[in-house]
């Protein structure tokens, strides 16, 4: 029990200290500007596509270069679709950094990889620089205004106004050939993105 | 009746929510396994070379015990494919492997690593990618990580072997100065002649 104000700092201070070591060193984005939630649910939402339909075309704008619209890359690349939640959160910040050293992998499959959440541009600015100071390698999407339309039109949008943990693979006509939506609180296996590649017709 | 002075409302706010902040956050607090401690018996699982498996004594598929490993000492690297540091200290971990293993402590402490968090295919990429020849398992549950407390990545643990138990003799996070300096302190803790 506090029985007097100037004990407050001391206890203040104390509190912050048993804190810090919650903060594991994961990441380059700084452990400290992390957002830490409950448990939530793991998936939140109801697909709208199904594999071997075609994918909604959509256009958004991109962190590099204006806008990326979906139907650019027909008849020419495959297209990986990674939706993740929000920035600045745990699991996020440790997904992404992962597919920044497997360029490799995706164009091995002539795969395009679109990073999509639905963050404004200055976060995923803020966000992905921390991640790599150049930037990351694939383009990175907001789908903000209208907020989470892109994630609405695939089904992967839950109730509180961020995506799903969401693999979603397009061939070269469009046509989607693999949805994995994941425990929003787990991060997917790059095996299986890379299996599914394998797998394409 | 003595009355005590009451708490400033906006301290006694700041306090609440410090408290709420750190009531949501104890499952975070987990420690890694520290120095001075017994280290957890783990089993291990991994695409291992035969000369990786002939380096820790191992043979079969496994999975392994820890405890199987041959070596008095035994360097742990808690990893993660996904995670820049650990990324960026690759070349630095294959030097210390690499000098270890040309040294006169080569057969006596041995250097593996747990992928935290990592398929087999995310330890076999990492691998690959940096070309490591330490031996590596993968941890895809996190079974490992949470029995070696959570530590963040990547974390280093030395253990010695006292008996039947392998004794945690140095726990740290955080990336190494130099591969040098790493192996120096490494002989030391392992209370080896430099």
């Amino acid at each position: 029990m506090i029985r007097y104000p100037h004990q407050l700092p001391a206890l203040l201070f104390m509190l912050l200290a048993l804190l810090m070591p919650a903060t594991p060193a994961q990441a380059t984005v700084d452990p400290a500007l992390l957002y830490h939630s409950d448990q939530l649910r793991p998936v939140n939402s109801s697909l709208n596509v199904a594999v071997g339909q075609l994918a909604p075309d959509f256009a958004l704008p991109s962190l590099a270069n204006g806008t990326v619209r979906l139907s650019q890359f027909r008849h020419k690349r495959n297209v990986v679709i990674s939706f993740v939640p929000a920035a600045f959160t745990p699991v996020c910040s440790g997904q992404w950094p992962g597919y920044q050293i497997a360029r490799d992998l995706f164009e091995a499959h002539d795969a395009v990889l679109l990073g999509i959440t639905t963050d404004n541009l200055p976060s995923l600015f803020a966000w992905t620089h921390q991640m790599a100071p150049d930037g990351l390698w694939f383009p990175v999407l907001s789908d903000f205004w209208p907020h989470g339309a892109v994630a609405g039109a695939f089904g992967v949008l839950r109730p509180e106004g961020v995506s799903e943990r969401a693999v979603i693979i397009i061939d070269k006509q469009g046509i989607i050939r693999h949805i994995t939506v994941s425990d929003i609180n787990v991060r997917p296996d790059l095996g299986d993105i890379i299996r599914a590649l394998e797998a394409l017709p | 009746m003595h009355q005590l002075p009451p708490t400033p409302k906006p301290l006694c706010a700041i306090l609440s929510a410090l408290c709420l902040l750190l009531l949501t956050t104890l499952p975070a607090l987990a420690e890694p396994v520290a120095a001075g401690q017994p280290f957890p018996e783990i089993s291990l699982a991994g695409d291992l070379t035969q000369e990786q498996k002939t380096y820790l004594g191992l043979s079969g598929d496994g999975p392994w015990q820890l405890k199987d490993v041959t070596a008095q000492h035994i360097l742990i690297e808690v990893f993660s494919m996904y995670c820049p540091h650990c990324q960026a200290e690759a070349p630095s971990i294959n030097t210390v492997f690499e000098k270890l293993a040309a040294s006169a402590h080569g057969n006596t402490l041995k250097m593996l690593g747990i992928g935290a968090g990592n398929s087999r295919f995310e330890v076999q990429f990492f691998k690959k990618k940096y070309g490591v020849s330490m031996p590596l398992f993968e941890d895809a549950d996190l079974d490992l990580h949470t029995a070696l407390g959570q530590p963040g990545t990547p974390h280093y643990f030395l253990l010695t072997r006292k008996g039947d138990t392998l004794m945690t003799v140095h726990s740290a996070t955080g990336r190494m100065e130099s591969p040098e300096a790493f192996l120096d302190d490494l002989v030391m803790d392992a209370g080896l002649k430099p």
